[in-house]
């Protein structure tokens, strides 16, 4: 079994590796300071497992474990944490493993043998557990078989179709498979609504016209694309663009 | 403690130095009975706590002091510095992927000393309002104040991306 170990001190992930060499079935097959650096490491080395540590600088392990999800076939993920404040009963009773750090060899040969993968709904509850990572750093997208992350604060907009959404930024255009309306939920404080199929980054906002045929439009910094505003949403946009300015 | 039971296998040596640092901070916190004790006792206890999570954090934490012109047989009350470092470390050093330096400054203006401690903030810490970080603060505000009555105070800081703690008291000798 191919284990990636992924801690953002060095000390930590050292011991895990001296652990998880000693058991014969187990090699470390890679390592990781933080969530970014995780999602790479297992598009690159595809682990079985993942003991990821929960509290790490930049992309934590809750955000990395949700993304990793994505994937055709996910690793398991046995989550290692310091802190108790992470509420451990809420993780036993949806029986995603966790280890206590110092981690006890007798623990990890434990959750290693039990490794499973988690569910979404394991993820939501673990998620509703912590109480600093309720949005996402980045958005994740499918891309040839891999991962891409797109920070969301470069992105201008989102913009649905059909059964997609287009996430885009000056640079990226991917397709993600969630819905407007969870985004929304989810980033309600940064995106404002401008139509049933868009989303756009307030902070990019950056004026309002109308187009030859009378509907009206905004534009974003960093990109030559503009949206329909619906008659629905225009009061608002204006508004949100006065305040802007003002 | 995880850094701990990890340099047990790979460096014993520097275990066995953690493990006389954390023996020195516990030692202070558990026998805290003592009204007073020196800075130049304060400023030991904080090196050694710094120096336990150095081994942690590796080369992400970086700490300067420049304490020089406080006279070290100054009298404060025990375990004022440690927690407002702690403080500094969990808030202000550990959201960051590349780490940052803590500056440690000592002064003495109008027969007071002024102690700074400066740490970096990420934009999404709420620093100021945490609520661990709150009660370090204020329970450090009141032994202070315990100990020197109005004369000491703390006030905090914050702006242009840096967090600062600053501590005053009057310049009194160790008996």
């Amino acid at each position: 079994m191919k284990v990636l170990v992924v801690d953002d001190e060095a000390p930590a992930r050292e011991r895990l590796r001296s652990l998880v060499d000693e058991f014969e079935d187990c090699s470390v097959c890679g390592e990781a300071a933080n969530g970014q650096q995780a999602l790479a490491a297992a598009g690159q080395h595809q682990p079985d497992v993942l003991l990821l540590d929960i509290r790490m600088p930049g992309m934590d392990g809750l955000e990395a474990a949700r993304h990793l999800q994505l994937l055709d076939n996910p690793p398991a993920v046995i989550f290692t944490t310091a802190y108790s404040d992470y509420a451990i009963a809420a993780f036993e009773t949806h029986a995603v493993d966790y280890l206590l750090k110092p981690v006890r060899r007798e623990r990890l040969a434990e959750a290693l043998k039990n490794a499973r993968r988690l569910t979404r709904a394991q993820i939501a509850s673990v998620q509703a557990t912590d109480n600093n990572g309720n949005e996402r750093s980045s958005i994740c997208a499918r891309v040839r078989g891999g991962l891409q992350l797109v920070p969301v604060a470069d992105i201008r907009y989102f913009h649905a179709d059909q059964k997609y959404v287009t996430v885009g930024t000056p640079g990226i255009r991917v397709l993600v498979e969630e819905t407007l309306k969870s985004l929304e939920d989810e980033f309600g404080d940064r995106f404002l609504r401008i139509h049933r199929n868009a989303l756009v980054a307030t902070a990019f906002l950056a004026g309002i016209d109308r187009d030859p045929g009378g509907h009206y439009r905004v534009s974003l910094q960093g990109i030559e694309e503009r949206f329909e505003v619906s008659r629905r949403h225009l009061a608002d946009v204006r508004r949100r663009i006065k305040s802007l300015q003002g | 403690m995880n850094t701990i039971a990890a340099l047990t296998r790979s460096r014993p040596e520097v275990a066995e130095e953690a493990i006389q640092d954390l023996s020195d901070l516990f030692r202070a916190s558990l026998g805290q009975s003592h009204e007073f004790t020196s800075l130049d006792e304060e400023l030991k206890l904080a090196r050694r706590y710094l120096h336990i999570e150095a081994l942690r954090l590796g080369e992400r934490l970086e700490v300067e002091w420049q304490v020089d012109a406080v006279p070290p047989e100054v009298r404060v009350p025990p375990l004022i510095l440690q927690p407002l470092l702690e403080n500094a470390i969990y808030h202000g050093i550990e959201p960051l992927p590349e780490g940052g330096t803590i500056r440690v400054n000592g002064d003495v203006e109008d027969g007071q000393v002024v102690i700074e401690i400066i740490n970096p903030v990420t934009d999404g810490t709420t620093h100021r309002n945490h609520v661990g970080n709150r009660i370090a603060r204020e329970n450090i505000h009141q032994r202070l104040e315990l100990a020197f009555g109005r004369k000491a105070g703390l006030e905090t800081e914050e702006r242009d991306g840096y967090h600062r703690v600053t501590i005053r008291f009057p310049e009194e000798r160790v008996a």
